[in-house]
């Protein structure tokens, strides 16, 4: 028999007696208890300068006369950004795989709806634009 | 044990394994494991609201495509009507901001307090900025009758100037650019109120920052925001092509 449970002695364990308050980095099938990355001022001077420079070309490629591909460089040029946003000002090339699963998620969703929508518009009046 | 002896002499409350146990941080509700735990939790439903906004913005994105599609020379010759240069300053103004912020978050995680100060009034400002700049544009807009309604007028569209480069368009046509202001005051007018909402925010940050509440390890709340204001930036940066770089050649 073990020392009487008091709220002096017990250490947090979980069912099989594992402490839980040891933190193990490298486990990822538990992701709240992956590593926290702190993202350094380095990374985001980089990331700073990447929109910068997506910046004046966008500006740049719309002066081009390219015709029917302008609009897909420039929202080429846009998603470059937003993803270099999502993945290093907003961490997610850092987080767990439940951030990384419900951000992707999110934008696929969207993209699905937006999709269904410009192919009913399309189609409906097909040949008539 | 009779239940007269359980009321007399009652059992040791039990004590669940992780709860109240051991030392945590303060900022770490009683329902969480651990304080990771927790700022996960926080991160996951932040990324939650921020797919509703998406789902928000996107209404109107797709509205976009659609009516600059059906009615492109219109959408090109209102794109060209209105400041590509006040747009650039203000995408990189915004970037900027989406810059402070990210240093602002760096601060709180490294407990600089004076750095988080000044990063969030940095943002503040460049916030502030952002918002002027777009009161001139509207104010153009207004002086133009360019503002979608009773006071609209077709004319610039019909007639260009003779020192601009646009081509006239039929008056049909020249109506439909009423379609592209209203998505440009609707989709601009919505991304602005969320940056008055942001620096609203900001300020409260601010005021509490100053008692070095977020230089503790009490990062959360920073970081949150943190992704709110990029959100706010990325759709921007889908806005500046859109809207004033439709057809600039």
């Amino acid at each position: 028999m073990s020392e009487p449970v008091t709220s002096h002695n017990l250490a947090p364990v979980d069912n099989e007696q594992h402490n839980i308050d040891f933190h193990d980095p490298a486990n990822i099938t538990n992701p709240e208890h992956v590593a926290h990355h702190i993202v350094s001022p380095a990374v985001y001077g980089m990331i700073f300068g990447v929109l910068m420079i997506g910046t004046l070309a966008t500006v740049g490629a719309s002066m081009l006369p390219l015709g029917i591909f302008n609009a897909p460089i420039a929202i080429a040029i846009a998603c470059t950004k937003a993803v270099f946003v999502v993945l290093f000002f907003m961490h997610v090339k850092y987080s767990s795989r439940l951030v990384k699963l419900t951000v992707s998620a999110g934008f696929f969703t969207f993209f699905v709806l937006v999709m269904m929508c410009m192919l009913d518009y399309f189609t409906r009046a097909w040949g008539q634009w | 044990m009779s239940i007269a002896s359980t009321i007399t002499h009652p059992p040791e409350p039990e004590i669940h394994a992780s709860h109240d146990v051991h030392e945590h941080p303060f900022y770490q509700k009683h329902h969480f494991e651990t304080a990771e735990q927790q700022r996960e939790a926080a991160s996951f439903g932040m990324w939650l609201f921020l797919l509703t906004e998406i789902m928000f913005f996107g209404g109107l994105f797709f509205a976009y495509l659609l009516y600059r599609n059906w009615y492109y020379d219109a959408f090109v010759a209102a794109s060209n009507s209105i400041s590509m240069p006040l747009g650039l300053i203000n995408t990189v103004v915004l970037i900027s901001s989406s810059f402070t912020m990210a240093m602002g978050v760096w601060s709180a995680e490294v407990r600089n307090k004076k750095f988080l100060e000044w990063s969030l009034i940095a943002t503040i400002v460049l916030g502030f900025v952002f918002l002027g700049i777009k009161s001139v544009e509207y104010a153009q807009k207004f002086e133009e009758h360019h503002v979608p309604g009773a006071s609209f007028d077709i004319r610039d569209f019909v007639h260009p100037p003779a020192d601009s480069k646009e081509k006239p368009l039929t008056v049909d046509m020249a109506n439909h650019t009423q379609i592209y202001f209203s998505l440009y005051f609707a989709m601009t007018g919505v991304h602005a109120l969320h940056m008055i909402i942001g620096i609203a925010i900001l300020f409260v940050l601010l005021v509490k920052a100053r008692t070095g509440l977020y230089t503790t390890g009490y990062v959360q709340p920073i970081e949150n925001f943190g992704l709110y204001w990029h959100f706010v930036d990325i759709v921007w940066i889908f806005l500046f092509p859109f809207l004033y770089l439709i057809n600039r050649h």
